[in-house]
């Protein structure tokens, strides 16, 4: 024991700068991934943690109608399963001079006030009747307002005058949208409202006993009450699309941790490895000591407990510090503490990863080492030989051995693992260039979502008049389109199952299919993944309409976004199919006409689209589903792994150079006395590192692109999108120039201390 | 080729100290050294009075911090490592105690690094590279690696190495400290027969057999050439003929 207490501590003396930079890598690496393992957690919760605190309401009864009085709100909040009910009006004003008009939401009494009460990150709810307003984290931070700061109101009353008051901001709350601005003030400025001559009217926010569950019939007594059909939001809906965003804003943290581990644990590992192999040249004295196979294992794993150690202490701070950086996007609005955190059981895992990682890394190598012994012979590599005979100039020649081939003993310099660096280094930016590029592809390209047309025209109540629909098809504005009609429920398979028919108007616009084909005939259907999954039907099968006519799974495909269903879920029908499998759909008001319209590049839009207002109906700019928005809120995380690895594969580039003058100082010197250069030494230097990162790229940039499309299209067949394969040419290649001249710059300090080896005095002490 | 004296190296009052740890060591203090062409000298002296400098002084793998020196009729004094390694590649040949060879290259591209480092076409180079290693006895193993080799066949491949780009002068250190006695001779054998075809040989031994193999015995003492030997020089000659 004491011997190898002696031989570790000779190590350490010798080496301890190595091992605890070692340290100080895997800290960062692991602290990295510990940071972003603890967001992906925290970001899984953070909407739960933020209804559990938010007003506890369900629906929203949203008549937007000055008609919605007093009489029907309270008949509304005595319905029986409606257990909280709050009034408030709608209010726009213009607060930034600039013409845009923000809605407030003023509590129609103090009951209404208590029930809206937002989360507060700052100050206090304005008191019943004083003439305060809270105002969201937006408008504090894009406006400049604040605590004590007064809050302009300008409004339009109905005789066209304008109205001008104001109110003291005295709470700043919680904005979980991007560029909304929300003000709420007291319940008191209700009542001057009322009295102003102001136009406004008051909508109803309530909650339900059985939450989600009573959406459907408050609708139907909501339409009573008004005696027209009312619009009811459904907040449950909204938080699950949130839910599903940070859903994914969490597996792409995830991924994340997982690539800074696998990543920066290749970069890392393999200059462990080349330390632990190092070390490795003391063994034939140490056996000829008498040391058996166990005690040069640990004559040789023992150090690294010191790297483990730096490790740990370097990733523990580092996780800490970088927790306010997490979550991420829209998790990041909804978190109600973005300060520091700490998640012990990610630490504690994080941690004994670490210690298992490096010590038993360590382990192996060493093991492999002390077992298979070191070859008895070296043998040239095939490259290096051929740059030898080639005619090669000697300085290449040199360099390109240096690269490949790892000499013997003290001599030693494990080529392998630096190759492992250099190409695990540029395998993992290219493909998290290529992964970026993907990103990009899928948000700035709507139809990979399955949005194929430019904007959609809906009619809510009853059909699209034909003749509206002939004058808008008729244009040379509209280059193609799809009338559709879209109906809540529709059994099949025994299941209800909101449905689109479908059938093509105008040109050859058509819906994307992820698999099989679109329905040709009435007896076909074709279901996005999520409906298609929930029925346990797969392209081929049959199933039955709840008439009982038969259909033939022919696709699967994305839908368009109902409101009520995303572009996942849903049934596509032709509009025969349609009729046959429920003959009133036309007639049936739970379900809308919708004219799907893609322009023609350069035309006058306004002109179809004012005649579609003319008669009530307002087409709406295509829009990407929330969760493909959403990956525009990562994209930024392949950029900061792809930087983290580039950093740590020029770290171990470098690391492998100074290693190579180092330990093959004896070589260089030789050379020098055989007649080499100083200029030689330092291309010899320079070539070896050029030769590295060009098999670096030989070999990284095909895997790197190959693996960044791999996790791109597992992401594509999750959401689903249309996968295409991405490929971030510039950024690739732009990668290409870079790596050579770092490795360039990296080889120049190595290069000069080549070129200033002292043969005599290398070759006399030696 | 050789200088206005005549002689392939003409050394005059070297003098050259390293720093070290508790004091500097001066290792030349004054040294003087002639060496004319086809001569075979000896250095000898007891360990640390300054033969192996002198010798990479001669070697031009080291600098004096005083003095002159001249190898093939070129001043070392003033020529920058550039311009020293210029003059190796064409007039110097160096063997060592530890034979330093390329371990990673085969035995036959450790003869052929020298003489591609001089700029030679790769053939010519190979040619001469074989016909040195068949000369030396080991052209057999050519494509084996230098580690496959017996300690006096390293040392031969290492002469081999020397000679590939036919130095002015041929210089060793120690060329038989590592060897086994067998080997040792073999390795003398070697250098007597080079001597006999004109080869200008300077080696350095603290071992008498070795330095008996010489034309003449150079000693030294404390940094200095006690003895340059010229006296025994006629005597040493006709023992080689």
């Amino acid at each position: 024991m004491a011997a190898i207490r002696l031989w570790v501590l000779a190590d350490l003396r010798r080496r301890w700068l190595s091992w605890v930079v070692l340290g100080v890598l895997a800290g960062l690496v692991v602290g990295l991934a510990a940071a972003a393992a603890a967001g992906a957690r925290r970001t899984h919760d953070v909407v739960s943690e933020y209804v559990a605190v938010a007003p506890a309401l369900d629906a929203g009864v949203l008549p937007n109608d000055p008609e919605f009085g007093p009489e029907q709100r309270r008949a509304v909040a005595d319905l029986p399963y409606v257990t909280s009910a709050a009034s408030f009006g709608i209010f726009f004003v213009e607060a930034d001079g600039n013409g845009a008009f923000w809605p407030g939401l003023v509590p129609a009494d103090p009951q209404s006030a208590r029930a809206m009460r937002d989360v507060y990150v700052e100050g206090r709810p304005p008191r019943d009747g004083a003439r305060e307003t809270s105002v969201d984290e937006n408008a504090r931070d894009d406006l400049g307002l604040g605590i004590g700061s007064r809050f302009p109101v300008v409004g339009e009353r109905e005789d066209r005058s304008r109205y001008r008051s104001s109110l003291r901001v005295v709470g700043i709350t919680k904005s979980i949208q991007e560029s909304v601005y929300n003000w709420t003030p007291s319940s008191g400025f209700y009542t001057e409202l009322a009295g102003s001559g102001v136009f406004f009217f008051t909508n109803m926010f309530v909650g339900l006993e059985d939450g989600a569950a009573d959406v459907e019939r408050l609708e139907r007594d909501v339409a009573e009450i008004t005696g027209k059909p009312v619009n009811v939001m459904d907040f449950s809906l909204e938080e699950r699309a949130t839910q599903s965003s940070t859903d994914l804003e969490a597996s792409g943290l995830w991924l994340f941790a997982a690539a800074v581990l696998l990543g920066g644990g290749a970069l890392v590992g393999q200059a462990l490895a080349r330390s632990v192999t190092t070390g490795a040249a003391e063994l034939p004295a140490w056996s000829a000591m008498g040391a058996d196979r166990t005690k040069q294992i640990a004559g040789l794993v023992l150090p690294t407990t010191l790297t483990a150690a730096v490790a740990v202490g370097v990733g523990v701070p580092v996780a800490i510090l970088l927790s306010p950086r997490f979550p991420i996007g829209v998790s990041r609005r909804f978190a109600l503490d973005l300060g520091v955190r700490v998640d012990w059981t990610v630490l504690v895992l994080a941690m004994l990863l670490t210690l298992v990682a490096v010590v038993g890394g360590a382990l192996v190598v060493a093991w492999w080492r002390v077992v298979r012994g070191e070859a008895r012979t070296v043998r040239a590599s095939t490259i290096g030989r051929l740059a030898t005979n080639s005619g090669a100039p000697p300085a290449i020649a040199i360099g390109t051995r240096l690269a490949l081939e790892p000499g013997r003993g003290r001599r030693a310099v494990p080529v392998r693992s630096a190759l492992v660096g250099a190409i695990a280094g540029v395998l993992g930016v290219v493909a998290c260039f290529t992964f970026r590029a993907g990103i990009d592809d899928a948000t700035t390209n709507p139809q990979r979502s399955g949005i194929v047309w430019d904007s959609a025209a809906r009619q809510d109540d009853g059909t699209i008049p034909p003749r509206a629909a002939s004058e808008v098809l008729g244009s040379d504005v509209v280059a193609s389109a799809i009338r559709a009609r879209w109906v809540r429920s529709v059994t099949i398979g025994g299941r209800s199952v909101a449905t689109w028919a479908a059938a093509p108007a105008k040109g050859d616009m058509q819906w994307v299919v992820l698999a099989g084909r679109a329905p040709r005939a009435p007896d076909e259907v074709a279901f996005g993944p999520d409906t298609m999954s929930d029925l346990g039907l797969a392209v081929g099968d049959r199933t039955t309409t709840g008439g009982g006519t038969d259909l033939r799974v022919v696709g699967e495909a994305l839908l368009p976004d109902s409101g009520h269903t995303s572009n996942t879920q849903g049934a596509w029908l032709l509009r025969s199919g349609l009729a046959a499998a429920q003959p009133d759909a036309d007639a049936r008001d739970d379900g809308f006409d919708a004219l799907l319209l893609r322009w023609a590049p350069g035309g006058e839009v306004r002109e179809v689209t004012g005649a579609l207002e003319e008669r009530g109906i307002f087409p709406e700019p295509a829009v990407l589903p929330a969760d493909v928005q959403s990956l525009r809120e990562m994209y930024s995380l392949p950029l900061v792994l792809g930087v983290f690895l580039a950093l740590l594969a020029v770290a171990t580039l470098a690391h492998a150079l100074v290693t190579t003058v180092r330990r093959r100082r004896h070589e260089l010197a030789v050379l020098r006395a055989l007649g080499f250069t100083r200029r030689q030494s330092r291309i010899a230097i320079a070539w070896q590192a050029t030769l590295l990162v060009v098999i670096g790229l030989a070999v990284g940039v095909p895997l790197g692109v190959a693996f960044g499309r791999g996790v791109w299209q597992w992401l594509a067949d999750s959401f689903p999108f249309v996968y295409v394969p991405p490929l971030a040419l510039v950024a690739t290649l732009f990668v290409i120039p870079v790596a050579l001249v770092v490795a360039n710059l990296l080889a120049a300090g190595p290069g000069r201390r080549a070129a200033r080896i002292q043969p005599a005095d290398v070759l006399r002490s030696e | 080729m050789t200088g206005e004296t005549g002689e392939v190296v003409t050394a005059r009052g070297l003098y050259r100290t390293f720093e070290a740890e508790l004091a500097p060591v001066r290792a030349l203090r004054g040294a003087d050294l002639d060496v004319a062409p086809g001569e075979f000298v000896a250095i000898m002296g007891p360990s640390g009075c300054g033969k192996s400098t002198l010798l990479n002084l001669v070697a031009g793998l080291d600098r004096p911090d005083e003095g002159e020196i001249s190898v093939a009729g070129e001043s070392l004094v003033g020529l920058d490592d550039n311009q020293l390694a210029t003059l190796r590649r064409g007039h110097v040949g160096i063997v060592f105690q530890f034979f330093n060879l390329l371990e990673t290259m085969t035995v036959l591209e450790n003869v052929l690094m020298p003489a591609l480092i001089a700029g030679t076409k790769r053939r010519p180079a190979e040619a001469r590279a074989r016909d040195l290693l068949d000369l030396l006895g080991i052209g057999d193993k050519a494509d084996q690696a230098p580690a496959a080799l017996s300690g006096g066949q390293r040392q031969r491949l290492a002469i081999a190495r020397a000679l590939a780009n036919e130095p002015t002068l041929l210089l060793a250190d120690e060329p038989t400290g590592a060897l086994d006695s067998e080997g040792g001779l073999e390795i003398l054998e070697l250098f007597r027969r080079l001597h006999a075809q004109g080869q200008t040989i300077l080696l350095v031994t603290h071992d008498q057999p070795v330095a008996d193999a010489a034309q003449r015995v150079v000693r030294m003492r404390d940094g200095r050439v006690e003895d340059d030997g010229r006296v025994g020089a006629d005597v040493a000659a006709a023992t080689v003929e």
